[in-house]
C-alpha cells in the first residue's frame, strides 16, 4: 500500500496506531488528505488518500440540503478513522475545512450513527472544487431526527483536519 | 323532519364540523411547521457571506503574489481559487442552491462571477512565478465583484429577514387560527353536550312516562285476567250443577222425546263448560301463571286419549280419524301429559270442526329428543274454511279483534310456546295439508318397582293401586314371579303380625312400610300415619329401588 504516515512531535499511543505506524514508513508532508490530532496524547496521524481508500468503504444513500434528490455517498466510517487516535473517551471533536471553517462535533454522533467521510458521490470522486476531498455525511434520510439545522451545520466539506478536544 | 331523526343529524353535523375543523387546523399547522423547518435547516446568509469572504481571500492571495511572487504564493492563489469555485458550485445544487439563486435572478452577479472564473481558470492555473502583470490583470477583473458580492450578501440578509418575518407572521397567524378553531370546536362540543344532555333528560322523562303507562296497562290486563278467571270459575260451578241435575233428570221416568231435549241441554252445557276451561287456560297463558310438569308418560296412552276423545266427534262430522305411533318412537317420555293432550285436542278440534277436513291422520314419532306429532288432513273447501294463519297466529297478531274460532288454536299455540316447542304448517301437497307439532321431551326408561299390598280390605289395596298407578309402579300379588321391592302393610289391626311374618318370610329383602300406626313399630322400615301421603310412599320406594 502506497500510504504515508507522518509521526508528529510524540509517538502515537495505541496498539492499532502503533501497528499502523510500523507497517508504513512515513514521509512528512507528502500528499496528506486528512490530519488527525489528539492534544492530550500529543499524537498526530496523517492519512493519505490511499490510506483512506484502503479502509473498509461504507455507502450511505441520503438526501440533504446541498444535493438534488437521493445521492449515494461512499467513504470510510468516521468512527473507524477516529479510532486511529485511540480517542474512545473523547467527547468532542473539531472538524476543520481547507478554508479554516471549523465545527465541533460530539463523539456520540459518530458512535450512534453511521457517519462517513465521503470521498465519492454517485461513484465520482470529489474534487477540491466540489466539496472534496472529504465531505462529512450523516445518514439523514434514514434518521428523521438528523434532519435538523444542528446536523446540517456539521455536514462540513473540504475536510482536512480533525482535533480531539 | 321527524323529531327522532333530529339528534342523529345534529350529532352527524357536529362530527363533520369538528372533523373539518380538525383537518383545517392540522393542515395549517403542518404547513407552518414545514415552512419553519425548511427555513431553519440552513442559514443561507452565512453561505453568501462565506462567498464574499472567499473572494476577498482570493484577491488577497493575488495581491500577495503580486508583491512577493514565488511558487508557493501561486499555489495559494490556486487553492483560494478552488475554494471560491466550490462556494459558487453550491448555487447549482440542492434547496440551498435554489434559494441562493433566487436572489441572483435580477442582478446576475453570481452568474457573471462564475463566467469570469471559467474564462480565467486556465490563466490562474498557469500563473507563472513573478508574473506580476497577470496578477494585476486578474485583480482588476475580480475587483468589482467585491462590492457586488457585498450588495448580494446584503440582499440575501434583507431577503431572509423578510422571509423570517413572513414565517413569524405565518406562525402567529397559524397560532391564532388554531386558537380560533380550538375555541370554535370547544363551543361546538359544549353546545353538543348541552343538547345531548337535554335530549337525554327528555328521553328519560319519556321512558319514565312509558314505564308508568306500561305498568298501568299491565295492571289493567292482570285485573281483566283475574276477572276472567274468577268469572269462569263462578260460571263453571253452577254449570256443573245444571249438568248434574240434567243427568239426574234422565234417570227419572221421562218420555223419550224429553230425553232428547235433556241430552241436547247436556251437550250445550258441556260445550259451555269446555269453553270456560278454555278461557281459564287462555287467561293463565296470558298471565304467565301456567306451569309445565315433566312426568313420565306413555306415548301410546297419549295417542289413545286423543283418539278416544275425538272418535265420536269425527264420526258425527263424517271425518275418518286415525291415530298411530311409529315403531321408532320411544315408549315412555318425560313431559306434561295433560298439556300435550290439551294442545292436540285444540288442534284436532279446529281441523275436524272448522277447517273442513275430509279425513284426519295423526302420527306420533320422535326426533332429536323431541316428540313429533304430524296431523295431516285432506282439505275440502265445501266443509269449512282452512286458515293457516289461525294456526300460526299470524292473523290475530297485532289485531284488536279476535276471531271466535281462533281461541282453540291460540291456546294450543300458547301451550306449545310454554313447552318450548314449535308449530308449523307444511306447504300443501295437492289438497293434503300437514300441521307439525314438535315438543322437546326427554326419553324415559322407567325402572319398574314391584309393590305388593297386604291388607284386610280390598278398599285399602284399591286406594293404593289408584294412588300409586304409573309407569314406574307394578303391583304384584302373592305367588307372582320376580323380586318384590316393597310391601305395603295395613298396620294397627290384628292382621298386622300375620302380614309382617308373611312378608318377612317371602320377601326378606323387601322394604316393609306400615300404613297407619303399627302395633310393632320395629317390624317396619317406615311408618306412614293416616291420612296417607302417597308422594312420600313413591319417594321411599324410588330410593329403595335405586
Amino acid at each position: 500500500m502506497n500510504s504515508l504516515l507522518t509521526v508528529g512531535k510524540q509517538f502515537v499511543s495505541g496498539v492499532f496506531v502503533l501497528t499502523f505506524l510500523f507497517a508504513n514508513s512515513a514521509t512528512a508532508g507528502e500528499n496528506v488528505y486528512l490530519s488527525l490530532s489528539n492534544v492530550s496524547d500529543n499524537a498526530i496521524v496523517e492519512l493519505t488518500e490511499e490510506d483512506l481508500l484502503a479502509m473498509e468503504q461504507f455507502t450511505v444513500l441520503t438526501e440533504n440540503e446541498f444535493v438534488d434528490g437521493l445521492v449515494e455517498f461512499t467513504g470510510p466510517l468516521a468512527r473507524d478513522v477516529i479510532a486511529f487516535l485511540n480517542a474512545s473517551e473523547a467527547e468532542t471533536l473539531r472538524f476543520t475545512a481547507v478554508n479554516d471553517y471549523a465545527v465541533e462535533v460530539p463523539m456520540s454522533d459518530l458512535l450512534n450513527y453511521d457517519v462517513i467521510f465521503a470521498m465519492t458521490q454517485n461513484g465520482t470522486r470529489f474534487s477540491i472544487r466540489d466539496k472534496g476531498p472529504i465531505w462529512v455525511i450523516y445518514p439523514m434520510s434514514d434518521n428523521v431526527e438528523l434532519q435538523d439545522r444542528v446536523y446540517n451545520d456539521r455536514l462540513i466539506w473540504q475536510l482536512v483536519k480533525i482535533d480531539v478536544l | 323532519m321527524r323529531a327522532g331523526g333530529l339528534p342523529r343529524l345534529v350529532v352527524l353535523a357536529v362530527f363533520l364540523a369538528a372533523s373539518g375543523l380538525a383537518i383545517v387546523g392540522y393542515n395549517a399547522f403542518r404547513k407552518d411547521v414545514a415552512a419553519m423547518q425548511a427555513a431553519s435547516l440552513e442559514d443561507i446568509t452565512w453561505a453568501s457571506y462565506q462567498l464574499e469572504q472567499e473572494l476577498s481571500r482570493f484577491r488577497e492571495s493575488l495581491l500577495q503574489f503580486q508583491i512577493e511572487g514565488s511558487e508557493r504564493n501561486a499555489e495559494l492563489v490556486n487553492s483560494r481559487f478552488d475554494i471560491l469555485w466550490s462556494r459558487i458550485a453550491i448555487f447549482n445544487q440542492g434547496r440551498i442552491g435554489e434559494r441562493l439563486s433566487d436572489y441572483d435572478i435580477d442582478s446576475q452577479i453570481i452568474s457573471r462571477l462564475f463566467s469570469d472564473m471559467k474564462v480565467v481558470d486556465r490563466r490562474v492555473v498557469e500563473l507563472a512565478e513573478y508574473d506580476i502583470v497577470e496578477a494585476a490583470a486578474l485583480l482588476h477583473i475580480f475587483k468589482p465583484y467585491a462590492d457586488d458580492l457585498r450588495i448580494f450578501s446584503r440582499k440575501v440578509t434583507l431577503g431572509e429577514e423578510v422571509n423570517g418575518r413572513e414565517i413569524r407572521a405565518q406562525q402567529q397567524s397559524g397560532v391564532n387560527r388554531t386558537l380560533q378553531l380550538n375555541g370554535l370546536a370547544i363551543v361546538i362540543a359544549l353546545a353538543s353536550l348541552a343538547y345531548i344532555n337535554r335530549e337525554s333528560m327528555r328521553y328519560k322523562r319519556l321512558a319514565h312516562t312509558n314505564r308508568k303507562l306500561a305498568e298501568v296497562a299491565d295492571q289493567a290486563s292482570r285485573a281483566k285476567s283475574k276477572f276472567l278467571t274468577m268469572m269462569s270459575h263462578e260460571l263453571r260451578t253452577p254449570m256443573n250443577g245444571v249438568l248434574g241435575l240434567l243427568a239426574l233428570s234422565k234417570q227419572s221416568a221421562v218420555q223419550p222425546s224429553q230425553v232428547r231435549l235433556i241430552e241436547q241441554a247436556e251437550q250445550s252445557g258441556q260445550q259451555m263448560v269446555d269453553l270456560l276451561v278454555d278461557i281459564l287456560d287462555f287467561s293463565a297463558l296470558h298471565s304467565d301463571e301456567l306451569s309445565i310438569e315433566a312426568k313420565p308418560f306413555e306415548v301410546a296412552r297419549l295417542a289413545e286419549a286423543v283418539r278416544e276423545q275425538f272418535a265420536p266427534l269425527a264420526k258425527r262430522e263424517g271425518v275418518e280419524f286415525s291415530v298411530s305411533v311409529s315403531q321408532e318412537c320411544p315408549r315412555h317420555m318425560l313431559g306434561d301429559f295433560d298439556r300435550l293432550r290439551q294442545t292436540l285436542r285444540h288442534l284436532v278440534q279446529y281441523v275436524v270442526e272448522t277447517a273442513g277436513a275430509r279425513d284426519a291422520v295423526m302420527e306420533f314419532s320422535s326426533k332429536n329428543n323431541a316428540l313429533l306429532v304430524n296431523l295431516s288432513f285432506e282439505y275440502s273447501s265445501d266443509g269449512g274454511e282452512w286458515v293457516p294463519d289461525l294456526i300460526l297466529g299470524e292473523e290475530d297478531r297485532g289485531k284488536e279483534s279476535f276471531a271466535t274460532d281462533a281461541l282453540g288454536p291460540a291456546i294450543a299455540r300458547g301451550f306449545i310456546e310454554v313447552m318450548h316447542g314449535n308449530l308449523q304448517v307444511e306447504p300443501p301437497v295437492g289438497d293434503r295439508i300437514a300441521v307439525i307439532v314438535s315438543i322437546p321431551v326427554e326419553e324415559f326408561a322407567p325402572t319398574t318397582m314391584n309393590v305388593e299390598v297386604l291388607s284386610s280390605t280390598d278398599a285399602m289395596a284399591a286406594i293404593c293401586r289408584a294412588a300409586l298407578v304409573g309407569v314406574d309402579v307394578n303391583f304384584v300379588q302373592e305367588g307372582d314371579e320376580g323380586i318384590v321391592h316393597t310391601v305395603l302393610i295395613e298396620a294397627g289391626n290384628i292382621m298386622e303380625c300375620k302380614y309382617v311374618a308373611l312378608a318377612t318370610k317371602n320377601y326378606p329383602e323387601a322394604l316393609l312400610i306400615a300404613l297407619g300406626e303399627p302395633i310393632d313399630v320395629d317390624a317396619f322400615d317406615f311408618t306412614l300415619n293416616l291420612p296417607l301421603n302417597f308422594h312420600e310412599i313413591r319417594d321411599i320406594i324410588g330410593k329403595r329401588v335405586a
